[in-house]
């Protein structure tokens, strides 16, 4: 393997989860980097890094997902990497996986490879609103942009240098990179492909979704991002190479 | 106009000229966005001190009560402020986000660097 891949792993809260995903991506996909962002997480997140004695960028504030995987992305532009890969620090990914998105990339010739929970039938358990929420998405972008896309919510993905060019300038990067962000990207003319992934249920710290406050700002966040993709579906005439 | 409604504009006026001082002399506002404020608070004062004005221009807009355009006047304010405020949040964490990323990638790279020197002086 000739590239240079990273794997950006944005963490907030993951002391006790961090070190799976990073041991993992060490034992079986060698050659890639690692960076993971650490967004100000108010346990010892940090220590847990230096520890690993895996690289590491450490936000002052707290920006939040979207800004902390766009810390990342930064990075590896700076530093030249030919490929991204975006990996959830609390240990649902798997490397083995990630090796299907790098091949599906090489031969496809995409700029973003989604690893899709639900392409093929697979082991993964999701709650019933979020299966709804998910196939809405699916059904908006099939509208929208003729394509279909299974799983545009998943946080599994590869991304190749025009791609990173594109997310690391100001304000590409959404608060909210759902579905709306997968649409757009293809309303743009990017290529977007999904290769179906195995995932772990998380089984240690707090989900992104817990409790009861946080669903009702996803649910709000997901109506958000909704109506976002109907502006861009208006607003955004497709080119005529993305079907 | 009311001669009530003009003894109330006049209070309310005074008080919250007192409260934007006060807050600009503990610094916990800037001038800048103050001024708005209290230019605003000269308005109210002219249509305290002269409702003539008031009862012009409403039939000049043709409105029948001149609290009515008091109302409509405060509202287009309120909105220029929240549409300003809006303008300037966003552009604030754009800002932020900028700020907060570029430190922790300059903090790697210069960490980075240390180590460099640090590891080289060991080696001599």
């Amino acid at each position: 393997m000739n590239d240079r891949v990273l794997f950006v792993i944005p963490a907030y809260n993951e002391e006790y989860n961090i070190s799976r995903p990073v041991n993992d991506i060490r034992a079986n996909f060698k050659d890639a980097d690692i960076i993971v962002v650490n967004d100000c997480s108010k346990d010892n997140t940090l220590g847990a890094l230096k520890k690993l004695d895996v690289g590491y960028l450490d936000h002052p504030v707290n920006l939040g997902y979207s800004g902390a995987v766009q810390t990342g992305i930064k990075y590896a532009k700076r530093n030249d990497y030919d490929y991204v890969i975006q990996f959830d620090g609390d240990g649902q990914h798997l490397a083995s996986e990630a090796h299907k998105l790098y091949d599906m990339i090489k031969t496809s010739g995409a700029n973003i490879v989604i690893g899709s929970r639900f392409l093929e039938k697979t082991e993964y358990k999701h709650s019933f609103f979020r299966r709804l929420g998910t196939k809405l998405f699916a059904f908006l972008i099939k509208i929208i942009t003729k394509k279909k896309i299974t799983d545009p919510t998943s946080g599994l993905q590869i991304l190749d240098r025009k791609t990173i060019e594109k997310y690391s300038q100001p304000g590409q990067y959404p608060e909210f990179p759902d579905a709306n962000l997968i649409a757009k990207m293809l309303l743009f003319g990017y290529k977007v492909e999904e290769v179906s992934c195995i995932m772990k249920e998380r089984t240690d710290g707090v989900s992104m979704h817990a409790g009861i406050v946080k669903p009702i700002k996803y649910v709000i966040k997901n109506i958000y991002s909704l109506l976002i993709i109907f502006i861009i579906g208006i607003f955004v005439r497709r080119p005529n190479n993305v079907i | 106009m009311l001669i009530e409604l003009r003894i109330i504009m006049a209070i309310i006026t005074v008080a919250m000229l007192f409260f934007f001082i006060s807050m600009l002399r503990k610094q916990k506002m800037e001038l800048k966005y103050c001024l708005i404020w209290i230019f605003a608070l000269l308005g109210v004062t002219i249509f305290a001190v002269f409702p003539q004005l008031l009862d012009m221009l409403s039939s000049l807009l043709g409105i029948a009560t001149p609290v009515f355009t008091l109302f409509l006047i405060c509202i287009a304010f309120l909105t220029c402020v929240c549409i300003g405020l809006t303008i300037v949040v966003s552009r604030l964490s754009d800002r932020l986000n900028k700020l907060t990323q570029n430190i922790a990638i300059a903090k790697r790279e210069s960490d980075k660097n240390s180590n460099k020197l640090s590891r080289e002086s060991c080696d001599e």
